[in-house]
């Protein structure tokens, strides 16, 4: 798990604000991506990378206080492996159109003109993670369903359909 | 709230009326994009509806607001799922008929993004 590495380097953080934790995490990131402090057996993902950065553990009390809405553990450990399993199967993958976070929810979407998914990584295990997948159609009517503990090649699946690759 | 009692005290609204969704987060929007996010239209368990105003001024009055997004009615009423406005002051009302996203994850996110779709960013006073 990437966070349990990077841990410390962010509690170590002198950064007061958000983007300074962003910065330095970026940094502590970047310099374990190019260099050899990658420990073994662990996979470097951007996307999981983009995830901590927006999301930065060590600001949850501020942010929670501030904006109230902040993804539990349960969502972002969801997503961080599902997004490091992504990588793995769908090497340089389109990064997430955006990240938002409800009620303890984590909501991944991948975007564009009429197509689009979102990756729903519940609060905690009582709910299930859904996979939500969205066409415009001609004429503006819209096609829509919703799948169940999505695997990360049925992510990788949906997001080549997004870029219409599939 | 009853919807009859509503209707009957309040005109509808013509589809190319206003209707104002004020951010009481700064993460209801993506400032990359100035666009709205799917969570400023998803309705809280301590909600029956999206509260919205008639006026820019009304839908930030009671809010430390951190955007604001204005939508025609008409483009309300579009929505495939039927969506309501209840009109509980000359000013303000709510929009009625979402469900909370947990109970119906895929419903919630349908409406959203049509409301997010036809939302635009605007100035606050």
């Amino acid at each position: 798990m990437i966070l349990t590495n990077v841990a410390p380097v962010l509690s170590s953080s002198s950064a007061i604000s958000r983007e300074g934790a962003v910065a330095d995490f970026i940094q502590s990131r970047s310099s374990i991506a190019t260099g050899s402090l990658l420990p073994e057996g662990s996979a470097f993902s951007w996307q999981v990378l983009e995830l901590d950065a927006t999301f930065p553990e060590i600001l949850r009390p501020d942010i929670m206080k501030r904006d109230g809405d902040f993804p539990t553990r349960h969502a972002l450990d969801t997503a961080r492996s599902l997004c490091s399993n992504l990588d793995r199967i769908l090497p340089n993958v389109v990064s997430f159109s955006d990240l938002e976070a409800f009620e303890g929810d984590l909501l991944l979407h991948w975007r564009s003109d009429s197509r689009s998914v979102t990756l729903i990584c519940p609060s905690d295990s009582t709910r299930r993670t859904k996979l939500y997948r969205e066409q415009v159609q001609t004429g503006g009517s819209l096609k829509t369903d919703i799948a169940p503990d999505p695997r990360a090649s049925d992510l990788a699946r949906e997001i080549k359909w997004v870029w219409n690759r599939a | 709230m009853e919807q009859g009692l509503i209707s009957g005290i309040w005109a509808a609204l013509s589809p190319s009326h206003l209707i104002f969704r004020g951010c009481r987060n700064s993460s209801d929007r993506d400032k990359r994009t100035g666009t709205a996010r799917a969570k400023l239209f998803f309705r809280r368990p301590d909600e029956t509806g999206l509260s919205v105003g008639l006026t820019a001024a009304r839908a930030v009055r009671d809010i430390r607001p951190e955007g604001l997004f204005k939508i025609k009615a008409g483009d309300v009423r579009s929505c495939e799922d039927p969506l309501y406005f209840a009109q509980d002051e000359v000013d303000h009302g709510e929009i009625q008929g979402m469900p909370l996203f947990r109970d119906d994850e895929e419903k919630a996110l349908r409406i959203a993004n049509h409301l997010v779709r036809h939302a635009n960013n605007c100035p606050y006073p």
